[in-house]
């Protein structure tokens, strides 16, 4: 999987000096120099942090944060760095999901350490991402019959109670079951049901 | 013009009865008298010549006197016993012609004294009138060596003599300096002088006019005009703009220091990060890097507490000026108009308000927004230097329940869309008097409102600048 950091600022010193920061840290950077050149030439498939500035011309940070939460997939972490940082202003930052509030001039240390975080939420959010999927794939191989088992399974009946539920025989159950579970790709009963709330079943 | 003929005169006519009850009473009166001298001698038709005159110059009326001479001459013929029909004849017409001759006489001299008692009449009422303009106009009238002939009670008021009092004074005792006006001088000119009345001095307007050929020694006559009050209302307006300006100076060093801040952090950000990125590469380098990696750091926290710095003076400089308060649109726009009215004037343009007066409750800093606002207002007065179209307009509405925007727009010629990035940089200006920190120091001020400045076209051609308040709704309902 690609990961990089995307970096958006109007100050072409401080975006390319982020730049040269980050790739001596071997961290995959590209540069943007505004909110709607970044939204132009946003890369398909790529997975990023973003590191944006607040000023900027045309589009502001508060702008790209709003934009970037409307996306569809995985959402991407924010970094927000700014020049003339004020309290509401971080409140309302951080009230719109973004992950950091640096306030320029910072240390190199702390945005790193601040990037590798967003790094790791984004491997997080992507591993979760990829077990909800296979979860799913999974579970769309059931046949009708297996799935209403597996539901029940995941609500926490037995066998017998399921059984009655589904007017079978207790041993006709247990050999829906056994199926559930191979194509679910459970070795325990405890994995089958984590698997249905990785799946979102129960939300 | 005023003038005689302005005032007509209505007489009243005497009944027609009247004027030959007067022609008869005449003849009756000169018939007795020729009647009484009858014994002294013979008086034929002399005794009735005053009978004529009398009637022509009383009644004015050729009718009645007419009937006093035919009366006369029938008194005669009758009375008189004449030799033949050709001596009375000839008595009778001598005597009608002399009567008629007289009577010519008395008439027009009736006529002329009636014009004269017509005049002096007309004469009266307009100098009442005269009187009447004179005494609600404050003037003056002076001889050739300045010295006060008239003046009216207005006058008197303005330069604070008593009744009776400054007539033969020279105008110099009540005015600083005053020197009158030469013959050659063109006429109606119009000086601002200084007043003195008692010790205090005033400004006053005098208003000249030659009197043609020194009229019974006026040479001139003076309209006064006493500005103090003018005047006050305009040095209200210059204290209020030195005081405002005052507190702005205060309030926009707070301003660039939070714009300059901003603009150092960015170098200072760009050099700590390269160093950082300098140090990592070094020290992969062994135990030399290590060395050089160290002072890197040490280097890098330098930019940092230089960071460290700049940050605290402007939290120092934001404490003291920040002060949001509910505050009204209208009326923070309202207490600049002065100043205002003085760019209005002093540029020749006409600011237009279209100001939402209903829902303009807005949490602001008041000093700060008149602030931007008069940075805006100038940036557009000044955008139409050289224009024909002057016109500036400032739009204010609500947005929605939670906003309210403030537009400056004007007829200029816009900002190219290439300078569109710039054009808010401090230290960057178009203008060739001017610091370039106006826009920058009023996007500092927006933005410490919770706002953004945003720059667009006008439709009305030149740019239009708009920024947000944060609407306080609270203040309408109470």
């Amino acid at each position: 999987m690609d990961r990089s950091v995307f970096v958006i600022d109007d100050d072409e010193a401080v975006r390319n000096s982020l730049l040269t920061l980050l790739r001596s840290q071997g961290i995959k950077a590209r540069g943007f120099v505004s909110g709607a050149d970044f939204f132009r030439r946003l890369p398909q498939g790529d997975v990023a942090c973003v590191i944006t500035d607040i000023r900027m011309p045309d589009m502001d940070g508060a702008e790209v944060v709003r934009r970037l939460a409307e996306r569809e997939g995985t959402p991407w972490p924010v970094i927000v760095i700014t020049g003339h940082a004020d309290v509401p202003m971080a409140v309302s930052m951080m009230r719109a999901g973004v992950v950091d509030f640096i306030e320029k001039p910072f240390d190199p240390t702390r945005l790193l350490e601040s990037v590798q975080g967003c790094m790791a939420l984004l491997i997080d959010r992507r591993s979760r991402e990829d077990a909800r999927a296979e979860a799913l794939k999974h579970l769309a191989e059931l046949t009708p019959r297996e799935r209403q088992v597996f539901d029940g399974l995941v609500q926490g009946l037995s066998n017998k109670e399921i059984a009655l539920q589904l007017e079978l025989s207790p041993r006709t159950v247990e050999i829906f079951r056994a199926k559930v579970m191979a194509k679910m790709h459970a070795d325990s009963l405890a994995a089958l049901v984590r698997t249905g709330l990785t799946a979102g079943l129960s939300d | 013009m005023l003038n005689a003929r302005n005032f007509p005169i209505e007489r009243a006519v005497r009944p027609l009865w009247l004027d030959y009850g007067i022609a008869l009473a005449a003849f009756g009166v000169s018939l007795l008298a020729r009647l009484l001298l009858e014994g002294l001698g013979a008086f034929y038709y002399l005794p009735m010549v005053p009978a004529v005159m009398l009637t022509a110059i009383v009644t004015g009326r050729r009718g009645s006197t007419l009937l006093t001479v035919a009366l006369a001459i029938v008194a005669n013929v009758l009375q008189v016993n004449r030799v033949d029909v050709i001596d009375t004849t000839a008595n009778a017409l001598l005597f009608f012609v002399v009567c008629w001759m007289v009577a010519g006489m008395c008439w027009r001299l009736r006529d002329a004294q009636q014009r004269a008692r017509d005049l002096s009449r007309r004469l009266a009422r307009r100098n009442q009138m005269l009187d009447a303009i004179l005494d609600s106009a404050p003037v003056v009238t002076i001889d050739r060596l300045g010295r006060i002939r008239f003046l009216t009670r207005p006058a008197r008021a303005i330069l604070g003599v008593a009744e009776g009092a400054a007539v033969g004074d020279p105008l110099s005792a009540y005015v600083e300096g005053f020197v009158a006006p030469k013959a050659g001088d063109l006429g109606d000119q119009e000086t601002i002088w200084t007043g003195r009345r008692g010790d205090r001095p005033y400004p006053l307007r005098i208003q000249t006019g030659l009197m043609p050929d020194d009229l019974d020694g006026h040479h001139a006559t003076l309209f006064l005009t006493d500005l103090t009050q003018a005047q006050a209302a305009d040095d209200r307006a210059r204290e209020l703009h030195t005081q405002l300006n005052r507190v702005w100076r205060l309030n926009s060093l707070g301003e660039m220091a939070a714009s300059l801040a901003h603009e150092l952090n960015q170098p200072l950000s760009a050099a700590a990060n390269y160093l950082h990125a300098a140090q990592s590469d070094v020290e992969k380098a062994g135990l030399a890097g290590q060395s050089a990696g160290r002072t890197m750091g040490l280097a890098k926290a330098q930019l940092l507490r230089a960071g460290a710095i700049i940050r605290r003076m402007r939290e120092l400089l934001a404490h003291e000026s920040r002060s949001m308060g509910i505050e009204r649109v209208t009326a923070m726009i309202a207490d600049m108009q002065g100043m205002l009215g003085m760019i209005e004037r002093n540029a020749g343009v006409a600011i237009e308000y279209r100001i939402d007066d209903q829902t303009d409750s807005v949490r602001a800093e008041r000093i700060q927004f008149q602030q931007a606002m008069l940075n805006l207002i100038r940036n557009a007065v000044e955008a139409l230097d050289g224009r024909e179209d002057r016109r500036v307009r400032v739009t204010g509405a609500a947005v929605g329940p939670d906003l309210y925007r403030l537009t400056v727009e004007d007829s200029g010629g816009g900002i190219e869309t290439g300078k569109l990035d710039t054009i808010f940089r401090p230290l960057m200006t178009t203008k060739s008097a001017g610091m370039g920190l106006g826009l920058s120091v009023t996007r500092t001020i927006v933005e410490s409102h919770g706002g953004t400045l945003a720059v667009g076209q006008s439709e009305m051609g030149g740019a239009a600048f708009s920024f947000t308040l944060a609407r306080e709704p609270e203040l309408e309902e109470a």
